[in-house]
């Protein structure tokens, strides 16, 4: 088992090992895991001058709304109540709105904002005044229009089980910033339908899955001592282990093991950097109100916070799921989309403004969307066949995200959607596209991000994708 | 008929070519050449025609020698006529190939000049070609050579200039066979006679006893699991669970009786279709209903049912003739010769079965997976219980309702009560707030449970029944889902692009071209597949499994790539070690064991893992085998194993899934709504052998996970083996090894009389197997004695020692 073989962690190279000898080979294991971007891991492909050294993705899981939030469409008003024409439903799949479903017109007003003129709705106030920090896509595109499929489209670039996803694949691609944290590391209000594989690794060694941190419970699956062993205890006992396994290594001379005496003393790290990592409750007050954060509660601003504090010891890809965006009703009910923007708006506008503040902005890309947006149409009944508050289905073919920092142009509006938004009538952008220019961003060319996996070289973007270059700052 | 004739023509002057050739060394198509033109030219050049440039194709001999415009693409014996030489090595990038690709390596034009020079000479795929039974090459150290496999591998050692290492340490050597055989290590009381007298024989014994051991079927049966992708659940949204564990326990026995592979084969891909089938037989085509299932309400039932054909096809060429059909599904292979449309043609065979999936819940949100099942009959004991608890639960339903009907008289008058009551869930507190005729049936409904939900009445009979029904569940006969055909044949389409809807011709069901052709009187049908398969004209079958036995027991199959045995797959390190074994495999009338003992029984097998700085620059992945395997264990066996040392395992064997505890509120983070509970099991099911424990595909087991246990979600020819923190995390602390760790250190407290020393050399032993080294043995004193001046009594001294035990990577490792 050596170190080309794909199976294998990449974390100590051979030259390191062959340099290390019998000796001191504990610290030398560990210096080389340490080492960051210097062949710690190695990188894929060749790679240019990056603008991002990390993804903040922030995921709206559901799908928000993109008419009442970010695209206008004042011209469903024409159709409310009545059928939408046949000449532009043909040929589209809904979950559940019928045939024959009328438009539902936004109930919310649209303004433009800053210099760039960006349209923001009443609900995003927050966003709305940094919309010359933002870029705003209006012409996103997926393949899937269930959850679980978009939710794994969304992560891998693919509908079914199986794919890494975007974390796993710059986590294989350009390895680890920190030297006691996890490379990729995940954090969610709620439950998710695709489960584990929105983070998995699929076909990488599983070194690059992300880290799900529990919002209950220990953030890291058996990161406390057990009962009863206090942090000197574990020291020793992590001590007499790595002292035979420095036995074992002269025994059989197997890197593994250098790289398994390494592993325990990150091990031992992560049990008191992710601790400290997780107390919010350090942060200024004026920090914690920015964001509505508060220590011990479990929402949104809590994770965003803890976002930028990720990044700050350098976890590489931060992804944040949001649950409750799935409106299929109440998208005028102050319980339904309001309130999920209410939770979503002021935290995330306090991300950006905190990164900036901190200089991290430069290099962190934020991108905020869900797994697709909601129809035009309304769907007045609900799954369960009661009339209903009305609600929109999901929509695949046309809806919008929003991205910050990392080297795209703020104040940019791309892409456009047609009159009704159905689908873009200027510059798609789909959502292989979307890794495509991410992955440009981190410095990594999208065709050259390869891994073989049964016979054939699997990357992100399949055989599609387009670095938007116009997004460019 | 030109071509032919201008290949024998150029047969007949190969020797001389050929001895030019020699002096340059040995090219070989398969290994020097195939390789580059299936990387940098089949895309545009190979099997696909849609894709295929100028009409020129290279994977086949055929075409290559047609003039086009006035230029052949290669001309044998003349790189300098050849134009495909000429292109390769052009400044022109217009012209230039492989078009807009990086220009080929200079020893890989080298490669392809030679060849052409010596003829360029073409070679059917080494995977397809007929099993030769090779004849074991002759070797120096005959002495060494216990059984043909060390002549195979002595051959290319001496080759390399290589010896092969030393016997390995007695005690590691055992350690290593009991892991390799029933994934449990020896403890140390089982090995001493043998270690007292080590002979030939006694090894040979401890051979066939651990064959014989209902342990062996347990071990086995997982790395079969991985690739039938046996899983408790549909995966995917809601990720529900489903029963068909009785699939894994017939795979178990199935191992344990050393059922014939064609049979095993058979009776798993189309036992429904055998003539009378027994109980047995439909059980075993689980195999095909393991696939995952999409229950999201959403998703079309056609695309749901299309992905479920899809990872049949594809898993069923994986497993047995190791080839990438999955690339046909949407456009030609574009690197082996499957089309598209025979892609198509093997979906037929599946296409044929019954619908699996139905729609049911409130409003039709939920697929449920169903088809074809069977009912295993229980004792009349558990009959009779299950009746009386049935009987139980049908009373107490009706004192329930009733309790209801009483308790709603009360509920207009609590209604009016709550106008200002903040408390209620808001879909309650807007029902309330509409005025009486205004309210919907959803409405009603969510006022009504509310205000039950305050009625301790209803409150108590509802979780007596929830109780009830929990019993009635785990007494209910077992059923399992099994394969079966719809009674009228089904018309199959070829899928343009591999979607759905979009209808080319239509199919019948049949075999790729490029492999050995179906019998005659075979019938259109799965049983007509499967006996297609293990048809002994078939060579990858053979090949393939015999790999994987290799590969679980060496770390590393002869072919790397086990899952692909194409042309993008790694060649095989020993081909004529492969075909031999592959060979005895069919004469041996496809007995498992029997290819397991000849593995572990030769020498090659028996060397000492002992690596060098030599060792490790020659041959750092172990390839030629001039040492014995080293590597981590599977999930599974390390969590097994940490058990047994400590004495803890239980060895029940069967039944249904088993729930060990886990960290709280896993299952709850799956899909929000309707998650069923994890009931952690109680005594000693806590503590059953890792393949008994359920696998919910969106949560697995935790501890499985971080050991690389792939989630079952499509079939797996390998398991990666990494390194990480977690794994060190999960074994220092996980609460499951904290209680090992207690269980080992009262074991060794407990024995009598005993100075320190003793119980030290016992406790590494029970981990380790082999006995501590002096300087261990230090180390272990100094250690126990530095716990004691920081503990506050014996055992918690005698815990961190065990803590430190289980943590070790040779604990862990097979050596």
């Amino acid at each position: 088992m050596g170190m080309d073989d794909p199976r294998v962690s990449p974390v100590i190279p051979r030259r390191a090992f062959l340099r290390a000898g019998a000796a001191g080979l504990g610290s030398i294991a560990l210096q080389s895991l340490l080492a960051a971007d210097d062949g710690a891991t190695e990188a894929a492909g060749p790679r240019f001058a990056p603008k991002a050294k990390h993804i903040i993705f922030l995921h709206m899981l559901g799908g928000p709304s993109q008419v009442d939030l970010l695209d206008p469409k004042p011209a469903l008003a024409k159709f409310e109540g009545k059928p939408m024409p046949d000449s532009i439903l043909k040929g589209k799949q809904f979950a559940f709105v019928p045939k024959g479903a009328g438009a539902l017109a936004s109930p919310y007003k649209f303004t433009q904002y800053g210099e760039s003129g960006a349209w923001f709705s009443e609900l995003l106030p927050h966003l709305a005044k940094r919309a010359d920090d933002l870029t705003v896509i209006r012409s996103m595109q997926t393949d899937e229009f269930n959850h679980g499929a978009g939710e794994l489209f969304l992560h891998t670039g693919f509908g079914r089980l199986g794919r890494p996803t975007f974390g796993a694949w710059v986590s294989y691609g350009l390895g680890s910033l920190s030297d006691n944290l996890p490379t990729f590391v995940v954090l969610s209000t709620g439950a998710n339908t695709a489960g584990n594989s929105a983070w998995g690794n699929g076909f990488l060694p599983s070194v690059h899955q992300g880290v799900k941190f529990r919002s209950g419970g220990e953030p890291v699956h058996f990161l406390a001592n057990p009962g009863g062993v206090d942090t000197d205890r574990q020291k020793s006992v992590i001590e007499g282990v790595s002292a035979f396994n420095q036995l074992a290594f002269e025994r059989y001379e197997d890197p593994e093991i250098a790289t398994r005496i390494a592993q325990y003393e990150m091990a031992f790290r992560l049990q008191a950097s992710v601790p400290e990592l997780m107390q919010i409750e350090n942060e200024p007050q004026h920090v914690l109100d920015a964001y509505g954060a508060k220590p011990g509660a479990a929402g949104y601003a809590n994770l965003c916070l803890l976002g930028r504090r990720m990044v700050e010891r350098g976890v590489r890809y931060v992804q944040i799921m949001m649950a409750g965006w799935d409106h299929h009703t109440g998208i005028y009910g102050p319980g339904g989309l309001p309130r999920s923007c209410r939770n979503m708006d002021r935290p995330t506008a306090a991300l950006i403004d905190d990164l900036k503040q901190r200089g991290l902005l430069d290099n962190t890309l934020v991108i905020w969307t869900g797994e697709f947006g909601r129809t035009p149409m309304v769907q007045a009944v609900s799954p369960q066949g009661f009339t209903q508050e009305p609600g929109r289905d999901h929509h695949k073919d046309g809806f919008s995200a929003i991205l910050a920092g990392g080297g795209v142009r703020p104040g940019l509006t791309y892409g456009a959607t047609d009159e009704f938004g159905f689908e873009p009538a200027e510059n798609p952008m789909h959502i292989h596209d979307l890794h495509a220019t991410a992955l440009h961003l981190l410095g990594i060319d999208h065709k050259k991000l390869t891994f073989k996996h049964q016979g054939r070289n699997f990357r992100l973007t399949d055989v599609h994708g387009r670095v938007v270059k116009e997004m460019l700052a | 008929m030109s071509n032919l004739s201008f290949r024998v023509a150029l047969l007949a002057a190969l020797p001389a070519l050929l001895s030019l050739h020699g002096a340059k060394g040995d090219i070989d198509f398969t290994r020097d050449i195939r390789p580059i033109l299936s990387e940098k030219c089949f895309r545009c050049h190979g099997p696909d025609e849609e894709s295929r440039a100028g009409g020129l194709r290279l994977d086949e001999y055929a075409t290559v020698l047609e003039e086009r415009g006035g230029k052949k693409a290669i001309v044998p014996g003349s790189p300098a006529a050849s134009e495909l030489i000429a292109r390769i090595k052009s400044d022109d990038p217009s012209r230039r190939m492989p078009l807009g690709g990086d220009r080929l390596g200079d020893r890989q034009i080298e490669l392809l000049e030679e060849w052409v020079s010596a003829g360029a000479e073409y070679k059917r795929h080494w995977a397809y070609k007929k099993t030769e039974h090779p004849q074991p090459p002759p070797v120096s150290d005959i002495g060494w050579a216990r059984n043909p496999i060390d002549r195979f591998i002595l051959n290319k050692l001496s080759a390399a200039g290589l010896k092969p290492s030393a016997k390995a340490e007695t005690a590691v050597l055992m350690r290593r066979l009991y892991l390799d055989l029933i994934g449990i290590p020896p403890l140390p009381e089982q090995i001493d006679d043998f270690l007292a007298r080590p002979s030939d024989e006694a090894y040979l014994a401890t051979v066939e006893e651990l064959l014989e051991s209902p342990q062996y079927g347990e071990h086995w049966a997982r790395h079969w699991l991985d690739l039938a992708r046996y899983a408790d659940s549909n995966g995917y949204q809601h990720d529900d669970l489903r029963e068909i564990w009785p699939y894994r326990d017939w795979v178990i026995q199935a191992f344990n009786d050393d059922m014939p592979f064609d049979q095993f084969t058979i009776e798993q891909l189309a036992g429904d279709l055998l003539p009378e089938p027994s109980l047995e037989q439909l059980v075993a085509t689980g195999f095909n209903r393991n696939t995952p299932m999409n229950g999201s309400g959403g998703s079309k039932i056609d695309e749901v049912r299309n992905a479920m054909l899809v990872d049949r096809v594809n898993t069923t060429a994986t497993v047995w003739l190791g080839i990438t059909l999955g690339c046909a599904q949407c456009h030609t292979h574009k690197y082996d010769p499957f089309t598209i449309e025979e892609y198509y043609r093997f979906y037929a065979y599946f296409d044929q079965g019954v619908d699996e999936t139905v729609l049911r819940g409130a409003g039709n949100t939920r697929k449920h997976y169903v088809g074809a099942q069977i009912e295993i009959p229980i004792s009349p004991a558990r009959q009779s219980q299950y009746a009386a608890v049935k009987a139980q639960h049908e009373f107490l339903k009706m004192v329930t309702n009733q309790a209801e009907f009483e308790a709603i008289a009360d509920l207009p008058q609590w209604a009016e009560r709550q106008l200002t009551n903040r408390d209620l869930p808001p879909l309650v507190m807007s029902a309330l707030a509409k005025p009486k005729e205004e309210r919907t049936e959803s409405d009603n409904n969510a006022i009504r449970d509310a205000f039950l939900r305050t009625r301790s009445e209803v409150v108590e009979r509802r979780k007596d029944l929830g109780r009830l029904s929990e019993r009635m569940t785990t007494l209910a006969p077992t059923t399992t889902l099994i394969m079966a055909d719809k009674p009228a044949p089904v018309r199959t389409y070829l899928l343009k692009r591999g979607q759905i809807g979009n209808h080319g011709k239509t199919v019948e069901p049949g075999v790729p071209a490029t492999l050995h052709a179906l019998g005659p009187g075979l019938p259109a049908n799965r049983l007509g597949l499967a006996k297609w398969i293990v048809s002994p004209e078939n060579p990858l079958m053979a090949r393939v499994t015999v790999n994987r036995f290799w590969s679980e027991i060496f770390g590393r199959g002869i072919v790397a790539s086990a899952e692909d045995f194409g042309r993008q797959g790694k060649a095989p390190t020993h081909p004529a070690l492969l075909d031999w074994l592959a060979a005895e495999f069919a004469e041996s009338g496809w007995s498992v064991k029997s290819i397991i003992r000849l593995i572990v029984t030769s020498s090659t097998y028996r060397q000492s893992s002992r690596g060098s700085a030599e060792l490790q620059e020659r041959d750092p992945d172990n390839t030629l085998l001039a040492r014995g395997p080293r590597f981590r264990l599977s999930a599974e066996a390390i969590r097994d194993s940490l058990l047994a040392v400590s004495g803890l395992l239980s060895l029940k064997m069967g039944g249904p899934p088993v729930y060990p505890p886990q960290p709280e509120g896993l299952w709850k983070e799956i899909s929000g709504v309707g998650d069923p509970n994890y009931p952690t099991s109680k005594e000693a099911d806590r503590r059953r052998r890792g393949i008994y424990t359920i696998l919910r595909r969106g949560a697995p087991y935790p501890g499985f996970t971080i050991f690389d246990a792939p989630p079952r979600e499509a079939c797996a020819a390998m398991r990666a083996r990494t390194n990480s923190p977690l794994q060190a995390l999960t074994l220092l602390n996980d609460p499951a090894y904290v209680e090992a760790a207690a269980a080992l250190a009262k074991r060794v407290m407990d024995i009598s009389a005993a100075s320190d020393q003793d119980r030290l050399v016992y406790a590494f032993r029970r981990c380790v197997t082999r006995r501590p080294s002096e300087v261990e043995l230090q180390e272990l004193d100094r250690l126990l004695n530095e716990f004691r001046g920081t503990s506050e009594n014996e055992a918690e001294a005698w815990i961190s020692l065990a803590r430190v035990l289980l943590n070790l990577d040779e604990t862990i490792t097979k050596s």
